[in-house]
């Protein structure tokens, strides 16, 4: 019996470091989106001194070479004075000193050329596009959620996208040949082929995958949560009860582009609340197996 | 509908099935040539992991592959029940070395259900779809698509 209740106190001391690192994770992760956003409006002020730079730059060149003029001006000014002089010599050399037009010329492709080509392009390629998921309807008010658990993370599961849970012997799941390795295989379910996910080995993020190392699915397997019209089956250790949520006690997650599958987190019954419009999407992907854990 | 109107809009085809690894397969019978029992198969140095090796059928060389590495499945010893299916994949002869033989099941099209892609790996691209045949489950294969156009034309080199 007391051997029973420590290995009860390990199993939830295991549970609480899994969920806090997963919280860890999507705070890693927002924190992340947060500096990247900031350092995003970094450049954009960068850019912003950057360009008016040339322009600021123009006048003095422009006055640079207004004075220039100026001086050729005056130079010619002197030479126009010392040519009202009988000297048809110094008069012939004239004309060339002029070229007013010229030098306007040279003004203008010196200031564009820097403007437009080497610093506003860049930045607008860097520009990453928001991932933005909407928050599905049914978490606009109070809902209800299963519970279940998969390698002893809790899952809670909306019942608006719950279509039922099913006893599941992996001895009738049929196994596919050449597939991620979360994928059991085919379950017969109301005459339908049903494929059915080990969502422990689905959910767990890579440096976690190392606790199923040596597992058995048969022996850990008891129940397929069903999802999506019976679309998909995710199979788990054992159902729990079911918990009615407000939306103010789910950490919803509103910029997903890792875990899609994760709405948010419930830190009152320390579990993950699945999407499960999401979890489907990322199944029926077709992307090659290791994109699924990104 | 009329039994030949039926015919004509859903076909029957013909399937030979084999075991692999517990699990109930199926190739068109247009494709197999033969069925031989488990023989000799001479290992060819460098080949891809997949091929086991070639025999020698009535003079000509044919490649073994075996199907359970091919498909990612655990290794099994020979037994008296393996057998080496001989198939036509378009212009290679080449023999797959499988569990057992079942027998030869009759499919009609709308029977045959497209196998659902969960994490979809490129090599199992062979996988036409999948039957529900008294009860159990039958995993159609396109044996076409059994290697890659590379790794067709690699056989063919062997």
């Amino acid at each position: 019996m007391a051997n029973h209740d420590k290995k009860l106190v390990e199993q939830s001391e295991a549970l609480s470091d899994f969920f806090e690192s997963l919280m860890r994770d999507v705070d890693a992760y927002e924190e992340q989106e947060t500096q990247e956003a900031s350092s995003q409006q970094d450049k954009t002020k960068v850019v912003e001194s950057i360009v008016p730079e040339p322009q600021a730059r123009f006048p003095e060149k422009h006055e640079a070479e207004i004075s220039q003029a100026k001086e050729n001006e005056e130079t010619l000014a002197t030479k126009q004075t010392i040519s009202a002089e009988p000297n048809n010599k110094l008069f012939e050399t004239l004309p060339p000193v002029m070229p007013e037009p010229a030098v306007v010329e040279e003004v203008t492709p010196m200031v564009e050329t820097p403007v437009e080509t080497p610093i506003v392009e860049p930045v607008k390629a860097a520009v990453p596009e928001p991932v933005s998921e909407e928050l599905p309807e049914w978490c606009q008010h109070e809902f209800q959620a299963m519970l279940f658990k998969v390698a002893g993370l809790t899952l809670a599961v909306p019942l608006v996208d719950l279509n039922g849970v099913v006893e599941c012997d992996l001895d009738d799941v049929s196994a596919m040949p050449g597939h991620a390795d979360f994928y059991l295989g085919l379950m017969k379910h109301l005459d339908k082929n049903v494929p059915l996910v080990d969502t422990a080995r689905f959910v767990l993020p890579a440096d976690k995958l190392s606790t199923l190392a040596g597992d058995d699915p048969q022996t850990r397997i008891t129940r397929a949560v069903m999802i999506q019209d019976c679309q998909y089956g995710l199979a788990c250790d054992e159902v729990n009860e079911v918990v009615t949520l407000s939306p103010d006690e789910v950490r919803w997650r509103t910029q997903r582009t890792q875990r899609r599958w994760l709405a948010g987190t419930v830190v009152e019954h320390m579990c993950a609340l699945i999407d499960a419009t999401a979890f489907a999407e990322l199944l029926a992907d077709r992307s090659p197996i290791q994109a699924f854990r990104e | 509908m009329s039994q030949a109107a039926e015919s004509m809009n859903n076909p029957i085809t013909q399937w030979v099935t084999f075991f692999l690894d517990s699990e109930k397969y199926g190739i068109k019978v247009m494709q197999v040539q033969e069925v031989l029992r488990m023989t000799e198969i001479a290992p060819v140095p460098g080949a891809p992991h997949y091929v086991l090796g070639i025999i020698n059928l009535r003079g000509n060389v044919v490649t073994v592959i075996d199907s359970r590495k091919r498909f990612g499945l655990p290794e099994k010893e020979p037994d008296d029940s393996t057998r080496i299916v001989i198939i036509e994949a378009g212009d290679n002869v080449v023999g797959i070395l499988v569990d057992s033989v079942a027998e030869v099941v009759d499919l009609r099209t709308d029977d045959i259900e497209t196998a659902p892609n969960v994490g979809t790996d490129e090599s199992s691209k062979y996988i036409q779809g999948v039957s529900s045949v008294s009860e159990e489950l039958l995993i159609l294969v396109d044996v076409n698509k059994l290697l890659s156009d590379e790794e067709w034309q690699e056989m063919a080199a062997l």
